[in-house]
């Protein structure tokens, strides 16, 4: 576009009457063009911001005021709910982290394999539920908003409350790439945590068996013992035994044989 | 231009940048007249033009940094921002698909102005000194580019629009608008 179309946008474009696609050209040359009339085109703004100090001048009504507040109040209100909630579920998730951290390095070196996202979402979320209903219950009104029928009203409060807002947009990105890291953690050490319990249970029954183990081998050891003891025995009184049967028998001899030998006698 | 330190306006939304309220309140008992009249004159309904008077101060405080305080204008970019939003309002109650979403990013582009680096220092209190001179360029304008004007601006036509309209052609438009245009610059300058 050359210049001399340029300069015959530039009084529509200041009273705000150029079709959507010259509006878009006019832009872009505003922004690329290095020899864009700037100082026409400020004239006719300010020829154009002068129409309505023809107008007979209105008030609006004080309510509107007062709806301002509310607004700014409301909003001011949200990003505090979302930053608090923000900076709880981060505070508790990073004093988990640290804890559970040993239990994840622990854990890892063992083969156990857990499904993590079937885990985690459900556990964060639960969480992050109980903060926002937390958040609501504690959040500082901040500013005084006065009822409808008191058109007049103090901003002061607001000042305050913007302030944080506004250091608080400012370390957003930051915030949110901690918040990022802080979710990435206790996601792992949600998972650790588990496996943590998990392997204790196993602990547990390793340890029920090994003492079930023992005691069964400390009883087949006695029973072994008895068993030899009494096998030992037994043999001693088989062995009784067998003299006492030749005994016995010898004894019987002598008794059948004793008669004949009185008839012989 | 003037020194940015030392005019009050720029200090106030300076301030207001800085989340003073009282500055705040400062600049919406000064300029919530005048605003609210152009709106209302664009848009026609009172309840609207209450909106959009709400809408206009929130992106003050919420966006007020956008605000070029080199400029030192801060009156004409105020009434900019303030008739931007009741013609884009306006537009979407005639024909919502007219226009893309409202977003942010559509709010920085089309809604928040942009002036002139070079533009000459403006206030309210300036801008109202030179109404009768103002008004003295108006009158000397005939009645067909005072109505082309008064399309264009308090009924926020296009171009197309006021051609559709008046049932001429495009090109006789923009010729009697640039005209026009031109006339009321070289009356106001001359008044001077």
């Amino acid at each position: 576009m050359d210049e001399i179309r340029t300069k015959e946008l530039l009084p529509a474009k200041a009273l705000g009457c150029l079709d959507t696609e010259e509006n878009e050209n006019f832009l872009k040359l505003m922004e690329e063009d290095s020899e864009f009339p700037w100082q026409e085109f400020g004239q006719y703004q300010n020829l154009v911001a002068q129409m309505p100090t023809l107008l007979e001048f209105e008030m609006p009504d004080p309510e509107v005021k007062n709806k301002i507040v509310n607004e700014i109040q409301a909003q001011v209100e949200e990003v505090q709910v979302e930053e608090e909630v923000e900076t709880g579920t981060e505070q508790d998730l990073t004093e988990t982290a640290q804890d559970l951290n040993d239990a994840v390095e622990v854990i890892e070196d063992e083969d156990l394999i857990i499904e993590e996202e079937e885990i985690i979402p459900q556990e964060i979320e639960q969480e992050q539920d109980f903060e926002i209903d937390e958040g609501k219950t504690v959040v500082p009104s901040g500013i005084s908003i006065k009822e409808p029928e008191k058109p007049d009203f103090d901003l002061n409060e607001l000042q305050k409350v913007k302030s944080k807002l506004t250091k608080e947009q400012k370390e957003k990105v930051q915030k949110k790439e901690v918040k990022k890291e802080v979710r990435d953690k206790p996601t792992k050490n949600y998972v650790s945590k588990f496996l943590k319990e998990e392997k204790a249970g196993r602990v547990g029954s390793n340890k029920l068996l090994t003492i079930a183990a023992s005691v069964i081998v400390i009883i087949l050891v006695i029973l072994l013992v008895m068993y030899l003891g009494l096998s030992s025995e037994i043999d001693d009184n088989k062995q009784e035994i067998q003299k006492l049967k030749q005994r016995i028998g010898i004894a019987l001899i002598h008794e059948k044989s004793s008669p004949v030998e009185s008839k012989i006698v | 231009m003037e020194d940015t330190q030392t005019h009050p306006e720029i200090q106030t939304i300076q301030k207001i940048i800085d989340s003073d309220a009282a500055a705040f309140e400062e600049l919406y008992d000064r300029y919530s007249q005048i605003l609210y009249t152009l709106v209302k004159k664009i848009v026609e309904d009172k309840t609207i033009a209450e909106e959009i008077l709400v809408d206009v101060f929130l992106i003050v405080w919420k966006k007020g940094k956008r605000f070029d305080q080199s400029t030192n204008n801060l009156y004409t970019w105020l009434v900019r921002l303030a008739y931007n939003k009741a013609v884009d309002r306006k537009k979407r109650e005639l024909s919502p698909e007219s226009l893309p979403e409202y977003t942010g990013e559509y709010e920085d582009r089309f809604i928040i102005p942009i002036l002139a680096k070079t533009i000459e220092a403006k206030d309210l209190e300036s801008a109202m000194a030179v109404r009768p001179k103002f008004e003295d360029a108006m009158n000397k304008l005939t009645e067909t580019q005072k109505y082309v004007i008064n399309l264009a601006y308090y009924e926020g036509k296009t171009q197309s629009d006021i051609a559709n309209q008046l049932n001429i052609p495009l090109p006789t438009v923009k010729s009697k608008i640039q005209v026009a245009m031109s006339n009321l610059k070289h009356n106001f300058g001359s008044g001077k």
